[in-house]
């Protein structure tokens, strides 16, 4: 072999040596940069350059960034390639000498040589790999400056390739890996809307639930701010509820203070957000919070971030917001429910409380009176009801009976109906008189602070020993007496009921009382009971019940009841049932 | 041991990476990241954690978070971050794991 063949037979194992350990240089992990300026040396070496850079073409923007270099400095600019040379490259595949003006790529290298500082011998090598753009390589003068030979240009089309594929790989690396991110970013989206709904379920307290939907939904869109600000009611003025990222320190959002307080304001120029329009300019984001067409407030946030600076908010950041928003509409309109809820189980249970507490004034039972058989029952219409009935032992034989309808419902009815308890009770002693009692009870329902207002009452004083009865009514359904023999005597009022105006007198109605006769007073929810026809049980038709009742009978307030029941029929009741009844007995028990 | 506070966003983030860079600069191999006061992040800062974490594992080191927040865990989970870096319930844990490995913070 000559001395030529054997030089030849050495340069191949060279190249062929540098290719192969370019390919394992390629194929290694590690820090990409000093892998690529590794294998720029290695090329540069194997084809007796000495110096060169490369530039990383990023098909996003056009634009070919300066990547590595050896011996020379890398500009400090990217220029962008223009379309067309990016194809007709594609399509030659072959290098380009900067000299050489009839070729564009050529031309265009001479325009940007700034961006070249290689020296004056300089080639342009492009890299493509499986119809891809990948980049160039910038080629100095060769060693002690000789021209570039065919067998150069192809040496170092070989080399190039391990350095081409190193690039290649590394950029769809680096998109694969963006697209991965962006389809992590997605799903983080949707498990963010997922949970903060999961927390609104969960019924969590409002205020932090508001505040934790303002970080998660600003950090989800990457901006460094955000504010909530709700409406305290329908047309009230907008007042920040929550505000994020203002304790950082640095990065003050442009203008996100001033919009916010012109919100507030209620300025002109924003008249538009604040009647539930969407505010979108170069760093601020604002949606309204919609709870079935009511207009709660805004959702903001501002300055979206990126790794160099800020860009606006996009289309889809927007719908975003607007998925949090009604997520915090849900989440007050939950709050509210929870709290009406609450305050409904509050008073509930205070009405329970009240009912048990009226239960109570009830006497337990009627006292036994020889000779004599009385009865009475309630039975409210409401959990709290505003009929009452009492029997007050006054000694030497004489009882007091009540019974008694508050004017109103519920509560207000509840405290009236405890009023007359304690005024009966303390005034025990002046019972025996109904004439002077009357007049007092008068004067303290007068007095109570009650928005019921009134009581009708019938007060019955049976003198057990001597069989005398006194009746006092106020105002009330007039009571009956039955017998002796079918005789129907009504008591009519003595009186207005208590309660309406000061210093009233009562009259008196007084008898005697006959064995076999019995006394019937009821309260005016038993005669106003309605069919669904809307006619009333009435009167006659309690006196004719009472006439055919039998009037030892111990389950007589439960035939009355379920007479009125079916009376009633499908009606519900509307009014509380309370009677009472007192028989003097045709043969004295003792 | 790095200790991050507030927000972790383009801000939050670079003072975080400024941090272990310096760490790296001296040596340090091994880090534990600790977010008790980072109750939030966004994905530029989970951008530059990456990048962290990336650096950390070309030089063979080892790096490891604490005191995750739920969120914040889930968070990372669902990015990948778990799948390069270590996660303890607590500071003590963390330095134990990696005193068991005899390697120094």
């Amino acid at each position: 072999m000559n001395t030529a063949d054997e030089s030849f037979t050495l340069r191949m194992e060279l190249i062929l040596g540098a290719i192969r350990e370019m390919e394992m240089l390629a194929a290694d992990s590690g820090d990409f940069r000093s892998r690529a300026k590794l294998l720029l040396r290695a090329l540069l070496g194997t084809a007796t350059v000495s110096r060169g850079m490369v530039f990383r073409y990023l098909a996003a923007s056009g634009v070919l960034q300066p990547h590595v270099s050896s011996n020379c400095t890398l500009p400090k600019s990217a220029p962008r390639m223009p379309d067309e040379l990016v194809s007709a490259w594609l399509q030659t595949g072959a290098p380009v000498l900067f000299g050489d003006l009839t070729n564009p790529a050529g031309a265009w290298a001479v325009r940007e040589s700034d961006l070249f500082p290689c020296g004056d011998s300089r080639v342009l090598f492009p890299m493509i790999a499986q119809a891809h753009f990948v980049g160039i390589v910038v080629l100095g003068p060769k060693f002690m400056n000789t021209q570039f030979t065919r067998e150069d240009m192809n040496t170092i089309s070989l080399l190039l390739r391990p350095l081409t594929m190193a690039y290649f790989s590394n950029e769809l690396l680096r998109t694969s890996r963006q697209t991965l991110f962006q389809l992590r970013r997605k799903v983080l989206e949707l498990e963010t809307l997922g949970e903060v709904g999961r927390s609104i379920i969960s019924l969590r307290e409002a205020e932090h639930l508001q505040f934790e939907i303002l970080m998660r939904a600003s950090s989800i869109l990457d901006a460094s701010h955000g504010a909530l600000l709700l409406r305290a009611a329908a047309d009230a003025p907008l007042e920040i509820s929550a505000v994020f990222g203002f304790e950082q320190e640095g990065d003050e959002p442009v203008n996100f203070k001033d919009f916010l307080k012109s919100v507030q304001q209620g300025v002109t120029e924003r008249s538009q957000v604040l009647a539930g329009g969407i505010h979108r300019d170069e760093r601020i984001l604002a949606v309204p919070i919609f709870a079935e067409e009511r207009n709660l407030g805004l959702l903001c946030v501002a300055n979206k971030e990126t790794r160099t600076g800020h860009i606006p908010f996009s289309t889809e950041d927007e719908n975003l917001l607007v998925s949090f928003a009604s997520l915090v509409a849900v989440a007050l309109e939950n709050a509210q429910l929870h709290l009406a809820a609450l305050e409904k189980e509050r008073i509930e249970k205070e009405i329970d409380v009240a009912a048990r507490i009226q239960r109570g004034l009830l006497p337990a039972e009627l006292p036994s009176i020889p000779g004599y058989l009385s009865q009475a029952f309630t039975q409210p219409c409401r959990t709290i009801g505003g009929d009452f009935y009492d029997c007050i032992e006054l000694g030497s034989g004489r009882f007091a009976f009540v019974i008694a309808d508050v004017a109103g419902k519920s509560i207000p009815a509840a405290l009236l109906v405890s009023t007359l308890h304690a005024a009966l009770h303390t005034l025990r002693d002046e019972l025996v008189n109904p004439s002077l009692v009357s007049t007092r009870l008068n004067e303290v329902i007068c007095q109570s602070a009650s928005e019921a207002k009134y009581i009708t009452m019938v007060l019955l004083v049976l003198d057990a020993n001597n069989h005398r009865l006194q009746a006092l009514n106020a105002g009330h359904n007039p009571p009956f007496i039955l017998g002796p023999g079918d005789s129907i005597q009504p008591i009519p009022a003595g009186g207005i009921p208590f309660g309406l105006f000061h210093g009233m007198h009562y009259e008196i109605f007084e008898t005697d009382f006959h064995p076999g006769m019995s006394i019937v007073a009821y309260t005016d929810g038993v005669v106003e009971t309605r069919t669904p026809s809307g006619e009333e049980f009435g009167t006659d038709r309690l006196i004719r019940f009472f006439g055919q009742a039998d009037g030892c009978s111990s389950v007589l307030p439960s035939r009355i009841l379920r007479h009125l029941s079916e009376f009633r029929q499908s009606s519900a009741q509307e009014d509380d049932i309370t009677f009472l009844r007192i028989q003097r007995l045709l043969i004295e028990n003792n | 041991m790095v200790v991050s506070q507030g927000y972790i966003n383009n801000l939050g983030g670079e003072k975080i990476g400024e941090t272990c860079s310096a760490l790296i600069e001296e040596g340090c191999r091994a880090f534990i990241l600790n977010l008790a006061g980072s109750p939030v992040v966004n994905s530029i800062g989970i951008s530059i954690l990456i990048e962290i974490i990336e650096k950390v594992l070309e030089l063979r080191g080892r790096i490891a978070f604490c005191h995750l927040t739920p969120t914040v865990g889930k968070t990372f989970k669902i990015m990948g971050l778990l799948q390069y870096a270590e996660c303890f319930a607590s500071e003590e844990e963390a330095v134990g794991a990696f005193a068991a490995a005899g390697q120094p913070q």
